[in-house]
């Protein structure tokens, strides 16, 4: 099996850095982006199987870009993961209402975030 | 030529005569005066009551007739009430028949030998019974109007007065009049305005002279009208009173109008404490939506370099990283800076958390202006030297010496410096400049060659976390707090802040603050007194501003008053019935209660019944007392000078010993 391969998208380049390492320690292709128009740009290209997803980016943010990319039949299968640093009440609900697949808060847990990952491709895996 | 009623009617003439000559040589006569003439002759009693249910212009009747004669025609005329003028002829004049006929309503007695005479008797007699005509429907009209007037005044809804311009007195009062200063008509009709009046109106004046202005006007025809304060049982009524010159002949009589204006005052108090509760209302949710978004915002940029802590030192404690690889040292650079930004943010956070509960301490001291901007570029060195970016500073020598808390200044100096240089690319240049502003401020002013800012964000700046994006990749390092933080801090210390940008052209941040800083004093009374000459008289101040405090001691002991302060509306009632004073000044808003509520519970307590109150206030309106008693209404700033000339108005001059 080909590696699967990740677009993480963060406009922190510090917090990009450190899950882009992560990603790639566990195996994974990762590709990433500061913001949501480099991000399209390389979701066309790269044609990824997961987005981690940060909210808060600069112009299109987060979940409007979550928005377009669940709204377009080509983009529609992406996992997309919200990891984000907005963790009060009510940014969880807002997060799934745009059309995230997961939610998860900053700080990350390094430990756990791979595995989680590993679930939903196994998951998607299992429907097609 | 004489003419009888008008040019076409002709004269409607009843004769009483037996004589049907006599009759003839009358009409021929009449006729040769030039009267066109409609007569009737009647020779009975019975003949004259047929013809008197007609309208006549004359009648002309013979003194002596078989069965009839002319005083029995006059009484007929007398007793059924007609106005008929009425000439009398007779064969055998005489002194006596004249008299008895003209007191019997005749307006001529003629002789039938003088026949010459008739034309101008008749002329004379149709002219006094027009006049009489005329005089009767005047007198009449006169009698309605009086009656229409007397009506109107009565059941006026509004209190009326009638006033003698002349005398300067009142004449008359309606009901309302009486009612309203709760005393009768009678008591009414004796006084004047001036009794019924306080000393002074509000705004200082004296009543009497007030009046006597009033009523010159309204002499000269003018209708004045204007706000004036009656008193009745103690209480002061505002009013809206006009003077209405009647101008009747011989009497300048005036009719003056009052207008109650409690009731509006009290309503437009209620209306403006609900539409003040509505407002405080809607702040305090605005305040919440923003404490809020503040806290959202807050843990959003705390976790953002918390994530990079936790998750690189876990990466490095689980053994994920070659620990003799460059990544290695890269990544614990990493937790190193995001653990400063972490820092940096909580600093300010916690500046930001004090300013807002007020208990920032601002220590001002002479700070020597050059050398402190000296210190902020040397800080600042790095990251110019890094862009290469030329900072120039310059510092106007009149404000190189300032009283102020040097560590605030450097704060304010330094987010405005590093904000710029974050701004400004490679090789740009950024300027400090301080200079003088208006007659008692200065102005720092730092200008960048940066990326400048759209004029849609300029609002946005100075407002907690809301960095303005500058491209993606160039996305700045920053709390977000630094220029919200320095605004709070210049506002803090009376001053304020600003910018002119425009994108492409770089900006301009400044902030003006006081030269001179004075020492907020914080507690309730901090002032210390001059000691109290012996029987100085003593005002009571009652204000919670700080510096209007100062003020007022200063301006009221320098002249030689003994000054006691209350900070408060508790303070002051509880101060006020502990002694007696001379005179009070009064701020209207005060923190715990109305200044309409302080006014109405001093003025409610018996001692210090008539010490003067001075009302000192922001609202230009010196109806805001709404009917208290008060001396005189001063509005801030406070002028010394009008202070003193009113504390001389109330009987209370400077006392200060004359210089010998």
């Amino acid at each position: 099996m080909t590696a699967a391969r990740i677009l993480i998208v963060d406009d922190n380049a510090t917090n990009l850095k450190l899950v882009a390492y992560l990603m790639r320690n566990h195996g994974y292709t990762v590709e990433t982006a500061l913001d949501a128009e480099s991000a399209i740009d390389s979701i066309r290209i790269n044609r990824p199987d997961v987005i981690l997803m940060d909210i808060q980016l600069p112009g299109i943010d987060g979940l409007e870009l979550t928005r377009r990319l669940k709204a377009d039949g080509a983009t529609r299968d992406i996992v997309i993961v919200a990891v984000t640093a907005y963790a009060m009440k009510g940014d969880q609900a807002k997060a799934l209402a745009a059309g995230c697949d997961d939610y998860i808060t900053k700080p990350i847990d390094t430990r756990t975030l791979p595995e989680t990952i590993a679930r939903h491709l196994a998951k998607r895996e299992g429907l097609s | 030529m004489p003419r009888a009623t008008s040019e076409h009617a002709p004269l409607q003439l009843l004769v009483a005569e037996d004589s049907e000559d006599d009759f003839e040589i009358l009409l021929r006569e009449l006729r040769k005066g030039g009267y066109v003439v409609s007569a009737e002759r009647v020779k009975s009693t019975l003949e004259l009551d047929a013809a008197l249910v007609r309208p006549w212009d004359l009648l002309i009747s013979d003194w002596i007739m078989p069965g009839f004669g002319g005083l029995q025609v006059l009484e007929t005329i007398s007793t059924r009430g007609l106005d008929l003028a009425c000439i009398i002829v007779s064969g055998t004049p005489g002194e006596e028949p004249a008299v008895e006929a003209l007191r019997a309503g005749a307006l001529d007695f003629l002789s039938k030998d003088r026949p010459r005479r008739l034309v101008p008797a008749v002329q004379r007699a149709l002219r006094e019974a027009a006049d009489r005509r005329a005089r009767v429907r005047v007198e009449r009209e006169l009698r309605f109007s009086e009656r229409r007037f007397r009506t109107g005044f009565e059941l006026a809804p509004e209190p009326l007065l009638s006033y003698d311009l002349d005398l300067r007195a009142i004449v008359d009062g309606n009901a309302k009049a009486a009612a309203l200063f709760r005393c009768s008509r009678d008591d009414l009709r004796s006084s004047d305005l001036d009794a019924l009046s306080p000393t002074r109106q509000p705004d200082g004046r004296s009543s009497s002279d007030a009046a006597a202005h009033y009523i010159r006007r309204a002499l000269a025809g003018e209708s004045p009208v204007f706000l004036w304060t009656f008193q009745a049982g103690g209480e002061a009524i505002p009013t809206e009173t006009r003077i209405i010159n009647l101008a009747t002949v011989g009497h300048n009589l005036a009719q003056i109008n009052i207008i109650d204006l409690r009731e509006r005052l009290r309503a437009e108090e209620i209306r403006r404490r609900s539409a003040e509760l509505e407002m405080q209302n809607r702040r305090i949710q605005e305040a919440n939506r923003l404490k809020s978004e503040f806290l959202a915002n807050m843990s959003h940029e705390l976790r953002t370099p918390l994530n990079a802590i936790i998750g690189f030192a876990e990466l490095l404690h689980d053994g994920q990283v070659d620990p003799a690889s460059p990544t290695h040292k890269e990544f614990l650079g990493d937790i190193l800076s995001s653990g400063r930004h972490l820092l940096q943010l909580i600093n300010d956070i916690l500046d930001l958390a004090k300013v807002e509960a007020g208990k920032l301490e601002f220590r001002p001291e002479a700070v020597d202006v050059p050398r402190l901007v000296g210190e902020v570029v040397a800080i600042l060195r790095t990251t110019s030297a890094h862009k290469q970016i030329r900072i120039d500073t310059q510092v106007d020598p009149s404000v190189s010496l300032l009283t102020i808390d040097p560590a605030r200044l450097k704060q304010v100096a330094y987010n405005y410096l590093s904000n710029a240089l974050k701004f400004t690319p490679t090789g740009g240049s950024v300027a400090l400049r301080i200079k003088p502003h208006e007659a008692d401020q200065f102005k720092l002013e730092v200008e960048d060659t940066g990326i400048g800012i759209a004029e849609s964000d300029l609002g946005r700046l100075f407002v907690e976390f809301q960095q303005l994006e500058a491209g993606a990749a160039k996305r700045h390092q920053g709390t977000g707090l630094g220029l919200a933080l320095t605004r709070r801090l210049v506002e803090a210390q009376g001053g304020t802040v600003g910018v002119k940008s425009a994108v492409g052209e770089g900006s301009t941040f400044h902030a003006c603050l006081p030269r001179h800083a004075i020492t907020m004093p914080r507690a309730p009374t901090p002032i210390m007194f001059a000691p109290i000459r012996e029987g100085a008289r003593t005002v009571l101040i009652v204000e919670d501003d700080a510096r209007d405090q100062l003020q007022l001691v200063a301006a009221l002991e320098s002249a030689g008053y003994a000054v006691e302060l209350a900070a408060n509306g508790s303070e002051a009632i509880a101060r006020w019935r502990s002694r007696p004073y001379d005179v009070a000044t009064i701020d209207l808003l005060l923190p715990d209660m109305s200044g309409l509520e302080l006014l109405s519970a001093l003025r409610g307590e018996n001692t210090n019944r008539a010490t003067p109150i001075i009302v000192i206030t922001v609202v230009p309106d010196a109806r805001v007392v709404a009917g208290f008693t008060v001396h005189d209404v001063l509005h801030k700033p406070l002028d010394r000078d009008r202070l003193l000339a009113s504390l001389a108005r109330a009987g209370l001059p400077t006392q200060l010993p004359e210089p010998s």
